[in-house]
């Protein structure tokens, strides 16, 4: 087809622009699906959609413009696998909220070493929109405000979820410490 | 830990572990963590965490075969890729819904040309099982679908205009022009991908039933649906001012009396 040809020039810019944050894409997307293959997909597709409308980034900001395409692809893929990631927020908050307090212990706090597989587990049972927030801000370190363009919701949301992914965590970095 | 105290004062106290608090805000927070003990158990408490996260979560890298796979996709006119046409109609769902893919896949190529249709054009309820194809109206088809389960997935609800055009805006270098068609209550929007690009959704409710509006700026000249098919769908499909509109809905009569009812309220 005649259009073949005639989009080099786009592409160069747009591998400058997207290939240096290839692994910040790939990591949001592995955090999302939590499968090595499925992550390949979503970026692929990702990197995609971002090229097919490379025209419509203002040039500022492109990890965070490339992240929120990804991330976009990877709910689709999860909303695919029926997991309802709305919805589902809600019943894991709830869930983990019925866990008992323990005694108020900062050392018991405190995850230990050899808990860390257990923290990596903890953070897979996370809803997606409480765990791209702490991928986001400790892994990426974005700004509030950055996580709140990514994920297309006010700034305060993105502070809410990041509490209440944190509470979580604390709250069952404790049971594991007092066990 | 208990709430309500801790909820607030956790985020206050998240927000200056995270750089997010000016001077102010944090010498304020810092007087009172000083004199409160619960306050300064969470402080710690979130101050082990950040670190334990940041030196236990791994950060993936792309694997050097995704690399090479990314640099192909470039090296060639996206929609030329085999492979990663699979992967995306795959990822819109086409195999579950047990759709074989067809000769139709190529013709989006043809979309390029001048031609712009205006108006209203057709109105067409979708029979199941499918026998044809097209590509477009099926596409909106199946986000709409995937929406509409469990629960109405949104990305803004809001009841006035003026907001919803301003979240796209800032969204996606587009807003459509968002009306209240007498009749429809209009509840939100979605920012979603149909074909490689992000569409802005009006979403509207009648009598409990969803309509939704996909809107777009025009591209390339339309190929109407010749015939379609998906699971009871009703679509109807026109352009205007320079937009894009799918309008869709479960039932025939309620979408062409939304379609009216859109025309009439931007007269």
């Amino acid at each position: 087809m005649a259009q073949c040809n005639t989009v080099s020039a786009a592409e160069t810019s747009f591998a400058a622009v997207a290939l240096p944050h290839l692994d910040a894409a790939y990591n949001l997307a592995r955090w999302l699906v939590r499968d090595a293959s499925a992550a390949d997909d979503v970026v692929q597709t990702a990197m995609l959609r971002a090229l097919d409308h490379f025209a419509t980034f203002r040039g500022e900001n492109a990890r965070g413009w490339l992240l929120s395409i990804v991330r976009n692809a990877a709910y689709n893929w999860l909303a695919e696998r029926r997991r309802g990631p709305l919805a589902f927020e809600e019943d894991t908050e709830r869930r983990h909220a019925e866990t008992p307090d323990p005694a108020d212990n900062p050392e018991a706090a405190v995850v230990k070493g050899q808990d860390r597989r257990h923290l990596e587990r903890l953070l897979a049972t996370l809803p997606p929109e409480l765990r791209e927030c702490i991928v986001l801000r400790e892994l990426e370190e974005m700004s509030y405000q950055q996580i709140a363009d990514i994920t297309g919701v006010p700034i305060g949301t993105v502070m809410s979820r990041l509490w209440r992914a944190r509470r979580i965590l604390i709250k069952q970095a404790e049971r594991s410490g007092v066990r | 830990m208990n709430a309500p105290h801790s909820d607030a004062m956790g985020v206050l106290i998240q927000a200056d572990l995270d750089g997010e608090l000016d001077a102010v805000q944090a010498a304020d927070l810092a007087l009172h963590v000083a004199g409160c003990e619960e306050c300064r158990l969470l402080s710690d408490q979130l101050r082990v965490l950040k670190a334990e996260l940041r030196s236990t979560m791994p950060r993936f890298q792309a694997s050097p075969a995704l690399r090479e796979a990314v640099l192909r996709q470039m090296g060639h006119k996206p929609a030329a890729s085999p492979l990663a046409r699979r992967l995306h109609w795959r990822h819109l769902g086409w195999r579950r819904l047990g759709w074989r893919r067809r000769a139709w896949l190529p013709a989006f190529g043809g979309f390029l040309g001048g031609a712009v249709v205006a108006a209203l054009l057709a109105v067409i309820v979708l029979p199941a099982p499918p026998t044809e194809e097209h590509g477009v109206a099926t596409e909106v088809a199946t986000a709409t679908e995937r929406s509409l389960e469990p629960d109405h997935l949104l990305d803004i609800r809001s009841t006035v205009p003026s907001e919803i055009a301003e979240w796209f805006r800032a969204r996606m270098n587009f807003a459509p022009p968002v009306r209240q068609p007498s009749g429809f209550q209009l509840v939100g929007g979605r920012l979603d991908y149909l074909h490689h690009r992000p569409v802005a959704v009006l979403a509207y409710d009648h009598r409990g039933g969803a309509i939704e509006l996909y809107t777009w700026p025009e591209e390339h000249a339309p190929t109407l649906p010749k015939s379609l098919r998906s699971a009871g769908f009703a679509l109807s499909y026109w352009r205007e001012g320079g937009i894009e509109y799918w309008a869709i809905g479960r039932s025939p009569a309620d979408l062409a009396r939304f379609v009216q009812a859109w025309h009439r309220s931007g007269a």
